[in-house]
């Protein structure tokens, strides 16, 4: 059964010659238990997406529109900002791509994570201490009781992006949004935080909605993975079939434009992205897809395929077997 | 930018009203001398049949103790006002601007040594220098313009200050190193524009308080000097009369009142519009 | 043919640590402790690490943007001045910063970035200097209109383009790359290369390329240097290093980089510790971290073992290789 279904999900901006589209999702689900990679680029709207679920917004000009979103049968769309505020951090964590950014640097790290024991588990006290130490060594920071009292700057990146993940997690979550947790590490430090998070989400049973740009990381953390692309999700399915059989150009030319060592040109998608807001019809992709007819352009293609693997492309069957 | 300055005017009301009365301010200023009633009272005329009138038709803002049309020196008034606050704040850039520039670039002993005079000239209080500048070269418009710039200049050196330290290292300032620009050009050409707006929005700002000091030097007799129609020696001559001619201190005190106030609302403004255009949402 | 373009001797960027309320110095970060290195006109040397590793000091010092502490910088052959190059010479080095957006003045027009350096180093007339900027701009994919524009208004992959076109405007015989596209998505990311490139098979353009990225090093670079805590711990040909990387840290490195294709294994090992600001001294940089290290990799300082046109600095490796 599905944890999260996000049906219609549409997140505007509001400028001053009116709300623009930034987000029209058709749909997304995920599982009890399963870690789902949210893959896109600059401005696919998957950050908005995932950031849509618990309503926090990076400017107040960007508002949910509409749409249902679903957490375990209850629709999170239709609540007040007081309701949300009980799912904030209890029922749903999230962790942000920059860890330098998340903390606030004039308090210790232990600080910020006893507030929320307080808050969400009403620990106080020595409880409290008990239970941050214990999280910090759940997320394998060396010294846990020390580090407490440490700041921020004392930390390592690597070091503050397991802080944010223990709060994350502090008040066991069913859902855990990580966007881009690893992007701004080094990639040996990259590695064991994805192992953890993948630990972390056994454990716990927790889902876990990941988001990244990065296809080689998910190749090897998620069993399904959705592809955005101009605020909607283009193609979603196991990540073996979708990386392997690509259904939609756009995937295709995603992943043969990561460079390889003795590889001649790479294929670079031409143009660049059109924001959703400024398509009249069709699909989204058209104006830069090798594959494009006049039909394309007309007719808005719905996510189908043969089973889980399904992409959004009227020409999904010549892509998959040029 | 047109664009850009209607959108913001249109979503800020305030700034509007103030840029409106500024606007009316500065025309009046620059007309003065043509549409003054009684241009001739400015330059020293006085008409004892008239003194301490009641404002009228003949006399919107009533009469002074010499019969001087108010309305008049409060409009011929208003060019020595806002020039001497323009004027000073012209000087206090320049040498604040320089020397910041100088100071954040040059670094070592010389940014030592400019941050420390400033620091000193800081300290020391505005109205004393006033009052010695005044007392050595005599009180005069003029005197009191120099004494406000020589003291208020170290703000501008600290504001530019700070802000080509925060630049000099930026890329484009090293790119521009690449492209074989010589320093004083990379200062002018790229860091310059790039500092001076948090400088132009504290300037449009101080230009009131300005305008308010030199108001107050005038009304201690360290400023303007009679019959030079200033607004604060307008009030000083008028303070005797508080009581029982109400007319001759309040309209040169509406209009600093009114002056002030709309500088205060266009600084707030032009910050508004300078600093979202630097963040490049337009 | 291939002449000494480049040659960096034993070089060595120091920044002091101040403390206290005298600003005392009370040590240093040596963030590039004894960096040899050469590039030949026309190649292309990628120089790869993590965060921390002196990688864009090194760019830095190259540039001519920052003074070495200590070492020896050769270009074309003569030793490269402390502080102000004269205009001959900046010509010949130009750089290319990782964030395209921090690299271009927000208060001038796109062509007046590239009309820049043509005013320094060229006796042209500024009609000329117009039509060659263009030009210039249209060859890395930059039309007339968009030139007249200020950076804001333009993407992040279209404000490297004009980095770019603004580095060729000098006509240099060496491009630095600083990062040029982490900060830009996969896709534009390989449309910058492919004008890379182009700009290499054409020009002839010698690159020192510096990223964290092993694939984009894998696909621009003929050559790569590995770097540790401000030291070279392994360099060669990139066919070689990373078909069979020596040194452990290069061995972590790459087993870190997760490959799209899901059936390429992907395992990473785990480093012990974190990476601190590099002190110097003697030993191996990456003793605290390695899997390997024992007493020795803490006393004394690998040398340089050559295998198989590699350099590899590993007390490790080296007595593997011995009783052969």
């Amino acid at each position: 059964m599905a944890l999260l279904s996000m049906r219609g999900v549409h997140v505007v901006v509001d400028t001053a010659e009116g709300p623009r589209t930034l987000v029209r999702l058709s749909e997304l689900e995920l599982a009890e238990g399963e870690m789902l990679g949210l893959v896109g680029e600059t401005g696919s709207g998957k950050t908005l997406t995932g950031l849509a679920v618990t309503r926090v917004f990076p400017t107040p000009s960007i508002r949910l529109q509409g749409g249902s979103i679903e957490l375990g049968g209850r629709d999170l769309a239709g609540l007040g900002e007081r309701e949300l505020l009980a799912v904030r951090g209890r029922e749903v964590g999230v962790v942000f791509q920059d860890p330098n950014a998340s903390l606030n640097p004039v308090f210790p790290v232990g600080r910020p994570l006893m507030d929320l024991l307080g808050l969400h588990r009403s620990l106080r006290g020595q409880a409290a201490v008990a239970e941050a130490v214990r999280l910090f060594q759940r997320v394998e920071l060396p010294d846990a009781a020390a580090l407490l009292s440490r700041y921020p700057h004392e930390l390592s990146g690597g070091q503050r992006q397991r802080v944010m993940i223990a709060m994350a997690i502090a008040a066991g979550p069913k859902l855990l949004v990580a966007d881009e947790p690893t992007t701004a590490l080094d990639v040996t430090v990259q590695a064991e935080l994805l192992r953890l998070l993948d630990d972390l989400r056994r454990e716990a049973g927790m889902s876990v909605l990941f988001i990244t740009h990065n296809l080689g990381v998910v190749a090897h953390m998620v069993e399904r993975v959705a592809i955005m692309y101009a605020g909607d999700v283009v193609e979603t399915g196991p990540t073996r079939a979708v990386l392997k059989e690509p259904r939609h150009p756009y995937t295709r030319l995603l992943l043969e434009a990561v460079p390889r060592q003795g590889q001649g040109r790479l294929k670079a998608i031409a143009g660049t992205a059109v924001p959703r807001s400024e398509i009249a019809q069709g699909c989204a992709f058209a104006s830069r897809c090798p594959f494009a007819q006049d039909r394309c352009r007309a007719i808005e293609p719905a996510l189908e395929g043969p089973g889980v693997h399904r992409a959004a492309c009227l020409r999904q069957e010549e892509v998959l077997h040029v | 930018m047109g664009r850009t300055l209607r959108f913001y005017v249109r979503r800020n009301l305030m700034t509007s009203i103030g840029l409106c009365v500024l606007a009316v301010f500065v025309l009046t200023a620059i007309l003065a001398p043509w549409i003054a009633p009684y241009p001739g009272d400015a330059a020293g005329l006085v008409h004892p049949a008239h003194q301490l009138l009641p404002p009228s038709w003949q006399h919107p803002m009533g009469t002074d103790e010499l019969g001087r049309d108010l309305f008049s020196l409060v409009l011929l008034g208003s060019r020595v006002s806002l020039g001497g606050g323009f004027v000073t704040i012209v000087f206090a850039l320049l040498i604040g601007v320089t020397l910041g520039l100088i100071a954040g670039y040059a670094g070592g002993w010389l940014d030592e040594a400019i941050m420390r005079f400033t620091d000193i000239v800081l300290g020391f209080p505005s109205l004393l220098l006033a009052v010695a500048i005044a007392a050595t070269l005599g009180p005069s418009l003029d005197h009191a313009v120099l004494a406000m710039a020589l003291s208020w200049w170290p703000w501008y050196t600290r504001l530019i200050r700070s802000q080509v330290l925060s630049l000099r290292n930026a890329d484009f300032v090293q790119a521009a190193r690449l492209s074989g620009r010589s320093p004083a050009r990379i200062l002018v050409r790229h860091i310059l524009p790039n500092a001076v707006t948090p400088v132009v929005v504290q300037a449009s700002m101080d230009l009131g308080s300005v305008i308010l000091t030199l108001a107050g030097l005038s009304f201690l007799g360290l400023g303007a000097q009679p019959p030079t129609p200033e607004w604060g020696l307008i009030i000083a001559n008028g303070q005797n009369y508080v009581l029982t001619n109400w007319w001759y201190v309040t309209f040169p005190g509406l209009a600093i009142l009114l002056a002030v106030s709309a500088l205060n609302l266009v600084g707030d403004g032009l910050n508004d519009v300078l600093n979202r255009r630097e963040r490049g949402v337009l | 043919m291939s002449e000494r373009l480049l040659a960096l001797h034993d070089l060595q960027v120091r920044y002091p640590i101040r403390k206290g309320l005298l600003r005392r110095v009370a040590g240093a970060v040596h963030a590039v402790d004894g960096v040899s290195l050469r590039l030949d006109s026309g190649g292309t040397l990628g120089i790869a690490g993590e965060s921390g590793c002196g990688k864009t000091t090194l760019a830095r010092a190259v540039a001519g943007l920052l003074s070495p502490s200590g070492g020896r910088i050769e270009l074309f052959g003569e030793k490269a001045p402390q502080g102000h190059w004269p205009l001959a010479l900046r010509r010949r080095v130009q750089m290319v910063f990782q964030d395209p957006g921090g690299s271009l003045d927000p208060r001038q027009k796109v062509i007046d970035a590239v009309r820049e350096p043509l005013e320094a180093f060229t006796r042209q007339p500024p009609q000329a200097r117009t039509e060659r900027a263009l030009a210039l701009l249209a060859e890395v994919g930059i039309t007339a209109q968009q030139a007249l524009r200020y950076p804001h208004t333009l993407s992040g992959g279209q404000k490297q383009r004009v980095a770019i076109a603004r580095a060729l405007a000098a006509e240099p015989d060496l491009i630095i790359l600083d990062e040029p596209t982490s900060a830009l998505d996969v896709s534009v990311q390989a449309q910058i290369l492919n004008l890379l490139a182009d700009i290499h098979d054409r020009l002839g353009t010698a690159f020192l390329l510096i990223s964290h990225d092993l694939d984009v090093i894998a696909h621009v670079c003929e050559r790569v240097a590995v770097l540790y805590g401000g030291r070279v711990v392994e360099a060669g040909p990139v066919a070689e290093v990373f078909r069979e990387p020596r040194h452990p840290y290069t061995r972590a490195l790459l087993a870190a980089l997760p490959d799209p294709d899901p059936d390429r294994p992907w395992r990473p090992e785990t480093l012990k510790g974190t990476v601190g600001a590099p002190e110097g001294g003697v030993g191996c940089p990456f003793r605290q971290r390695c899997p390997l290290a024992d007493a020795r990799c803490g006393q004394e300082t690998p040398k340089a073992l050559e295998i198989e046109g590699s350099v590899v600095f590993c007390h490790r490796v080296e007595e593997q290789q011995r009783p052969a």
